[in-house]
């Protein structure tokens, strides 16, 4: 007699929230992947609430490049440039530790930023909406999550189309 | 035939295939597509009830689609849940996603790692506070050892699994606790 193939584990998918979001909210949220549907956990303190998106009813994924990380780049450039400079112009010991304490602290905050890449909107569609998934804000995080996403989604509804919708214009692909 | 729509300008895009760069011809967005094959699917559509046909519990004008596998009430194919080899209606569904109730359609849980983490941590972070009443330390250590041990294997709770790392961490703090209790009331009866 053939034995059933085991049901494969629930796969916790990478991403987090921003960190400000994270620090703001006191809130957690993060995919995972069971066998019939992707669920998108929140937790807040002790407590954890689910929602389940249905593989066999997901329509469409949509991923689009952000302008959030350049411009977090440009702010936190701009305060570190702006200490630097009045580090450069204290002459009291304290105050000038101040203001390399905070030069530091948007230096910090720069290369963090700089180290998780750009920035992306994921929104999954389905026949009640388009729905974001906030956890995939880096590019990075959210091409490494949605390859197994699709893959899943492609097991459960087969293979997706290849080019839709054949009537509109072509247009230029550009890779940013 | 309806297009997907942009997610920034709701303008329609063209899938490029295997989810390529493409630009969204309205706003200039980059943006990758994945086309599943639902977005083709037939819409859902509601018929209405005729003589001698069941109907609906909740939508009396609707013909029925099953039964609800809890209650036995008829459902319209809005209202019915599918489960795979049964289905339910929703109030069964909601009932049977509350917490304290595991299962496949469990929306809500209490995870004890947190909670086990909340008990050990915030104590030593109120240390100031509770200092004075170090005795509160007793109890929540004796707490966090308790969640720890009873939830051991399984940290994350019944639904989804988690690594027991809080757990350890929370049992740590639980010991600090334990310590600065012991060392306040030291320091209370040498007086």
């Amino acid at each position: 007699m053939k034995k059933a193939s085991p049901m494969p584990p629930p796969l916790e998918l990478p991403g987090r929230l921003p960190l400000l979001r994270i620090s703001l909210g006191l809130t957690q949220k993060s995919l995972w992947l069971v066998p019939r549907f992707l669920i998108e956990s929140q937790s807040i303190g002790h407590r954890e609430s689910y929602r389940r998106f249905d593989l066999a009813l997901v329509q469409a994924i949509q991923l689009r490049q952000t302008l959030r990380a350049p411009l977090v780049n440009a702010i936190c450039g701009g305060l570190a440039a702006f200490y630097g400079w009045m580090m450069s112009r204290m002459q009291d010991p304290v105050a000038w530790f101040l203001a390399a304490s905070f030069l530091a602290f948007w230096l910090t905050l720069l290369a963090l930023n700089l180290a998780g890449g750009p920035t992306c909107r994921v929104e999954l569609q389905t026949a009640l909406g388009p729905h974001e998934l906030p956890t995939l804000h880096r590019l990075r995080t959210a091409r490494h999550a949605l390859s197994a996403i699709i893959r899943r989604i492609e097991q459960v509804q087969g293979e997706r189309e290849p080019d839709f919708p054949a009537t509109l214009p072509p247009t230029a692909p550009a890779d940013p | 035939m309806p297009a997907p729509h942009c997610s920034r300008c709701d303008g329609p895009l063209r899938s490029e295939g295997g989810g390529k760069w493409t630009r969204c011809q309205r706003c200039g967005a980059a943006t990758q597509l994945w086309v599943f094959p639902a977005f083709h699917a037939p819409r859902h559509c509601e018929t209405r009830v005729g003589p001698g046909e069941g109907a609906c519990f909740s939508h009396p004008a609707k013909r029925a689609a099953g039964a609800c596998g809890e209650c036995d009430r008829l459902v319209c194919s809005l209202c019915r849940i599918d489960l795979g080899a049964g289905c339910l209606c929703p109030a069964c569904a909601n009932r049977a996603g509350s917490v304290g109730n595991p299962g496949p359609l469990q929306n809500e849980a209490v995870i004890p790692d947190r909670l086990a983490l909340i008990l050990g941590l915030w104590p030593l972070l109120l240390f100031f506070t509770l200092q004075t009443v170090w005795p509160v330390y007793l109890l929540t250590a004796g707490g966090t050892f308790y969640v720890v041990i009873r939830f051991w294997a399984a940290p994350g709770g019944a639904f989804l699994p988690r690594p027991p790392t809080r757990l350890i961490f929370a049992a740590l703090f639980a010991c600090l606790q334990l310590g600065v209790a012991a060392a306040c009331a030291w320091s209370t009866f040498r007086r």
